[in-house]
């Protein structure tokens, strides 16, 4: 998680090296320095949309939808090659140099494969973090989670603020992050009344930032939305069949035993008992949240 | 305002292109790495040796470092969170621009410090500091590898 030269970057890569997508910021390579693992990706000469949106103040909606439109588009294809995300925020989306920026979703550390067990450690970035993962609920839909991540930075896109933060919570001390987590919880938020959205964009944000997993929208009822089909660039939607038509081919030049081989000489020999320290802690931390 | 939304309109349509023929240049791409294709941009250097040990540090010598304070993340959360949580981008490493020698295109490289990190304590901690109620955790751990028994005895006690 930090500085994690762990498995847990065998996976990231491997999981990262399985996605062929416009929209996703491509793996290409991994290899070793003396004192680094190197990891060799597309690069994305606009910046973050962090960066991007932070210095307008704020997308107007019609380009606050040409983003959101792209990072669902990239989501979809993620979650239909079995891989959340798990921490989509502005800062894990980077733009390419164009005038029209196209997105590309780029962080995968947390990503979790389904074929890994069931999400359910808590990572992420607070202010982006589902309710159910907040919870501590057992075993979430990362989709799902993830959805709600997007619906967040489409808020911030077009609000220029975090839909669960206050104003006021700075002064709040050691609890401010509490506070935060408890709106989330909660799901209070509100629309800011100085800036006007459509209606059809408060409804899809409003299904979207909903704690109940089951009513939340899917990214499949995302894309049937109207506010989100509205300028909808045409062929997008048979893109991601498209890509996942590449299925089973590896966006950078090395197979999935190399991968992991370069990663493991990376940690180095004590590789195996960690692995155990981890069932260790992942039994302890059941236990422990089951209290 | 005329002339606006016109020129509005205009670069919604370029960006229409972009997105279509990136979506094609991609599956061109992907198409020719698929083939093996030997002029294609990715020379599958892993391929053409066994020894993981010489490709994985020989790989290097085909980029050269661009801008060594290119970063990609940063600063990532609010300035309300930012003080009771490490960023967590902040620790990763570091992230170069860097041209590759033989065709000049341009590459991100993360470096990921080498040496196993337990990490999941550090994940731990994390959620714990975020369960208000659990001081004795925060009092107990340290990110170091020798707080690990402290970590056992407890919780088999709890």
């Amino acid at each position: 998680m930090f500085s994690p030269c762990s498995q847990y970057v065998g996976r990231e890569l491997i999981n990262h090296s399985r996605l062929l997508h416009p929209h996703v910021v491509q793996f290409r390579e991994v290899f070793l320095t003396e004192t680094h693992l190197a990891i060799v990706m597309e690069f994305a000469a606009g910046g973050d949309m962090f960066q991007y949106v932070k210095a307008r103040g704020g997308l107007d909606e019609s380009d606050a939808r040409w983003f959101f439109q792209q990072l669902i588009i990239g989501l979809d294809y993620c979650h239909r090659m079995g891989v959340v995300n798990r921490d989509i925020k502005l800062e894990n989306t980077l733009l390419d140099g164009g005038a029209r920026p196209l997105l590309k979703i780029c962080d995968f550390g947390y990503s979790k494969n389904e074929k890994d067990s069931l999400p359910k450690s808590k990572v992420g970035t607070p202010g982006y973090t589902a309710p159910e993962v907040v919870s501590n609920a057992r075993h979430y839909d990362g989709r799902a989670a993830d959805v709600w991540s997007a619906a967040v930075m489409l808020y911030v896109m077009l609000f220029c603020e975090y839909p669960f933060e206050r104003a006021g919570d700075a002064a709040a001390g050691v609890n401010k992050f509490a506070r935060v987590l408890d709106r989330i919880q909660r799901v209070d938020y509100r629309f800011p009344p100085g800036i006007p959205v459509s209606e059809a964009c408060r409804d899809l944000i409003s299904k979207v930032l909903v704690a109940d997993v089951g009513a939340r929208l899917t990214v499949e009822q995302i894309q049937a939305h109207p506010w989100y089909t509205t300028d909808l660039p045409p062929g997008v939607t048979s893109m991601n069949e498209q890509c996942l038509a590449l299925r089973g081919q590896s966006a950078g030049s090395q197979s999935e035993a190399e991968i992991q081989r370069v990663v493991m000489q990376a940690i180095g020999a004590r590789a195996a008992a960690d692995d155990d320290v981890d069932d260790y802690i992942d039994e302890a931390l059941e236990e422990d949240f089951d209290e | 305002m005329r002339v606006r939304v016109r020129e509005r309109g205009r670069e919604r349509a370029e960006g229409q292109h972009i997105l279509s023929t990136s979506a094609l240049r991609f599956a061109e791409l992907s198409l020719a790495r698929a083939t093996h294709d030997p002029a294609g941009l990715a020379v599958p250097m892993g391929r053409q040796r066994d020894s993981g040990a010489c490709h994985a540090m020989s790989a290097r010598n085909k980029y050269a470092q661009v801008d060594r304070t290119y970063t990609h993340t940063r600063s990532p959360l609010s300035p309300l969170i930012k003080p009771s949580l490490p960023t967590p981008s902040g620790a990763f490493g570091f992230v170069i621009l860097a041209q590759e020698i033989e065709t000049g295109e341009h590459w991100a490289i993360k470096f990921l410090e080498r040496g196993n990190k337990i990490t999941k304590v550090r994940m731990w901690r994390e959620s714990e500091r975020e369960r208000v109620g659990r001081r004795w955790a925060l009092s107990i751990f340290s990110p170091s590898l020798s707080c690990f028994p402290l970590v056992h005895s407890t919780s088999a006690g709890s």
